[in-house]
């Protein structure tokens, strides 16, 4: 990727180098956790045996340096990757993991690893449609567990199409997570209250619970905790202000439909 | 007759977080072979939050505990099958994760205002039990392991 013209290092580091960098850019855009970037690079790039193996990680870049500071004959890699998009993906982390231990265990050369990790790219997701039903399901699945009966698990079930539907005609084209959030939740809200006025003896408090489960913030919430933990205070709190961004527009989407339906049923 | 009902209506509820879980590793791209296991350490992590919550234990602990729980068996879970914990950790925690506390702050802030700030502590301390109890079982493993795998 780099080309440094006679300078080239010699295949095999570079080879490991854009190993590491391809798994590193793979699993930062599918939503990892940064020590596990950063853990993974590092023991790819050891592979090489080189003394200086830098890696530096963010949520939104990696900058890593392979190098032997003591021997001149071998020229320094350095490269920085920017991370622009990232869309959660567990599995694209799990491949890559799995991956970087066979290479790390001699099993498989560079050569296939970084073929193999190209594929991991260009997998497609799952079909758009069942995540959806997926989504569906879960929001029944709590209107279950928080203790509702067949009338708020229908009734969950009716708010989330309703947040899906809303998110198919207005959220998609927005790509911001802040006005996704609090839209959905507006649509929520507006379909509980709904709900209820036709249904009195619903009980609304569970099925908009339930309804907004899904876009609660527990992927950033749970990486913000593990990241901390490991030292990485940077990601943690760029994690943690994720979450809050979305627990905030979470709160207002609620507050706002909630006030919305009771100033429209005022005016009927 | 009333513990049989009382016992089909706990299991139904675990059947819920079940699928909840496993349907919620659908959406954040689950491998379909670990589908049932995410599935499971949600159900666990609920199955253990209704019991002290029966017990009739302080909800911070009902909450440290269900988190403690879910970690261990996602950790287990990924060491049995080599995959990293946050393919079993994320649909198991966010069962846990206090969505009714926020909604409860922002419906006390519209129709009861005096309760508001107790809500808020209230969430903000079920938050923070979540954290711990991560933190914890992470911390354990790390030291038990130290330099053998990544978790």
């Amino acid at each position: 990727m780099t080309d440094h013209g006679q300078n080239r290092p010699p295949e095999p580091y570079q080879l490991l180098y854009d190993a590491a960098m391809l798994a590193g850019t793979i699993t930062l855009e599918s939503g990892a956790e940064i020590f596990r970037v950063e853990d993974t690079m590092r023991r790819i790039m050891g592979l090489s045996g080189l003394p200086s193996v830098e890696v530096f990680a963010t949520t939104t870049g990696i900058f890593a340096t392979l190098a032997d500071h003591s021997d001149p004959s071998v020229p320094s890699i350095t490269q920085v990757r920017r991370i622009t998009s990232r869309a959660n993906n567990l599995s694209r982390i799990c491949q890559v993991n799995e991956v970087s231990r066979e290479l790390c265990a001699g099993k498989i050369p560079p050569e296939e690893a970084i073929r193999r990790l190209e594929e991991i790219r260009t997998l497609p997701p799952y079909p758009k449609r069942w995540v959806m039903a997926a989504i569906l399901l879960s929001t029944m699945g709590f209107a279950v567990l928080f203790g509702g009966g067949p009338g708020e698990i229908l009734g969950a079930g009716a708010a989330c199409i309703a947040m899906q539907a809303a998110g198919i005609l207005l959220t998609e084209r927005l790509d911001n997570g802040f006005m996704d959030s609090l839209l959905k939740t507006v649509v929520i809200a507006l379909a509980t209250d709904f709900c209820c006025v036709l249904f009195p003896a619903l009980n609304g408090q569970t099925i908009i619970i339930s309804a907004i489960m899904p876009l609660v913030p527990g992927l950033p919430i749970t990486n913000a905790i593990r990241d901390t933990l490991q030292g990485d205070y940077n990601a943690g709190l760029s994690r943690a202000a994720e979450a809050f961004v979305i627990a905030l527009a979470i709160a207002v989407g609620s507050v706002a439909g909630m006030g919305l339906f009771r100033l429209l049923s005022g005016l009927l | 007759m009333e513990f049989v009902k009382e016992l089909l209506v706990f299991l139904f509820k675990l059947l819920g977080a079940f699928a909840s879980g496993a349907a919620l590793g659908y959406v954040f791209q689950v491998p379909r072979r670990y589908l049932v296991s995410s599935g499971l350490s949600a159900a666990i992590g609920w199955a253990v939050y209704l019991l002290a919550g029966q017990a009739g234990w302080n909800l911070v602990w009902v909450n440290y505990a269900a988190t403690v729980c879910v970690a261990l068996t996602s950790q287990i879970l990924a060491r049995k099958m080599h995959v990293p914990a946050t393919v079993f950790l994320i649909p198991g925690i966010i069962p846990l994760v206090p969505g009714g506390g926020m909604y409860l702050i922002v419906w006390s802030m519209l129709y009861d205002a005096s309760a508001t700030s107790a809500y808020f502590n209230e969430t903000l301390q079920m938050a923070g039990a979540i954290a711990l109890g991560i933190f914890t079982v992470d911390t354990v493993f790390r030291v038990a392991f130290r330099r053998k795998g990544r978790s």
